[in-house]
């Protein structure tokens, strides 16, 4: 949980931040990115699911963060303010983007060989693609509520503050996706099952 | 015999202390319930692999970008109900003033015939 690993930054030097974004302060802004970048890179990614358009998203909601900083209430916590923007931008790419979330099954995601155990190795990677294709196979309501629980360790009410929905909402979406997310893990090991054991 | 939705609960940090060490001493105790948590605690870092981290100079990308740019001033919350407030006591007033020109004006004197033509409501005669 990156937010937990790294602790919540203050609400004072975000405060501080976001005033002198408000006179154009390039360097606030540099601050902020450098502040929440690993963070705004996880969250757009478990709604997004492709690793090459978590960039782009990402300095997008940046810039939106620049330029439309006087929509930003001080009454509230910045940090806040900033998930709902990605979360709102990763979901309209996803929308734009007009087809099912690509899963990218890239060398690169691949689960590094540590030991002299192919077997276990390939195994172990198998796992985890599985568990990658039932996540965005989600649906983006629970893929967020997902995402902002498990990758950014957000508590439910802060969800809720985040999604802008009740604290029983966040309970329901996260119960039906983990419940979803069970259901096709099972059913993908059934059907691998069904392949190593044939004539069963 | 616990249901995942607590036992998730457990692992979000949703439960109060004495409900979370209540549920880890039934563990301690019970087998099934101990496997059934570490099942579900897999499956929370199945979720949280994969995820790329920020290029470096990211955020220095972020920043040249951000040079051709201005914060654009957009309304604040306040004097956007401020100017709603205003704009609705206006044409609450406008409605006002309408109603009572037509209740003066236009009223009296589209009854005005009848008054003129029926006998019976000629000075009562």
């Amino acid at each position: 949980m990156l937010l937990l690993a790294m602790g919540r930054p203050t609400q004072t030097d975000d405060r501080e931040l976001t005033r002198r974004i408000r006179e154009g302060d390039a360097e606030a802004l540099r601050a902020i990115v450098e502040r929440y970048q690993d963070r705004i890179f996880a969250l757009i990614y478990g709604i997004v699911r492709d690793r090459h358009e978590v960039e782009d998203v990402a300095q997008e909601v940046f810039l939106k963060v620049y330029t439309r900083i006087s929509a930003f209430d001080e009454r509230s916590k910045f940090y806040t303010w900033l998930y709902r923007v990605a979360a709102n931008a990763a979901k309209d790419h996803v929308k734009k983007r007009s087809r099912r979330p690509a899963v990218a099954l890239e060398e690169e995601d691949v689960v590094p060989s540590t030991g002299n155990n192919p077997v276990g190795h390939a195994a172990a990677a198998e796992a985890r693609l599985m568990v990658r294709e039932a996540i965005a196979a989600l649906p983006l309501r629970y893929r967020e509520v997902l995402t902002l629980r498990e990758l950014e360790g957000l508590t439910y009410g802060e969800i809720a503050a985040v999604l802008q929905i009740s604290i029983g909402t966040v309970e329901s979406r996260l119960h039906r996706a983990r419940a979803k997310l069970k259901g096709r893990l099972e059913r993908h090991a059934r059907r691998r099952n069904s392949l190593e054991t044939p004539g069963r | 015999m616990h249901d995942d939705a607590i036992l998730w609960k457990l692992l979000d940090g949703e439960l109060s202390a004495a409900q979370s060490e209540a549920i880890e001493a039934a563990a301690a105790a019970d087998t099934g319930l101990r496997r059934r948590l570490e099942e579900l605690r897999a499956r929370k870092e199945a979720v949280l692999a994969g995820a790329p981290q920020p290029p470096p100079g990211f955020a220095a990308s972020v920043v040249a970008r951000a040079a051709g740019l201005a914060p654009a001033p957009v309304l604040d919350l306040e004097d956007a109900r401020r100017l709603l407030r205003r704009a609705l006591v206006a044409a609450l007033l406008l409605a006002a003033v309408g109603l009572a020109i037509f209740a003066l004006e236009v009223l009296p004197a589209a009854f005005e015939p009848i008054h003129a033509e029926n006998p019976l409501l000629r000075g009562g005669k």
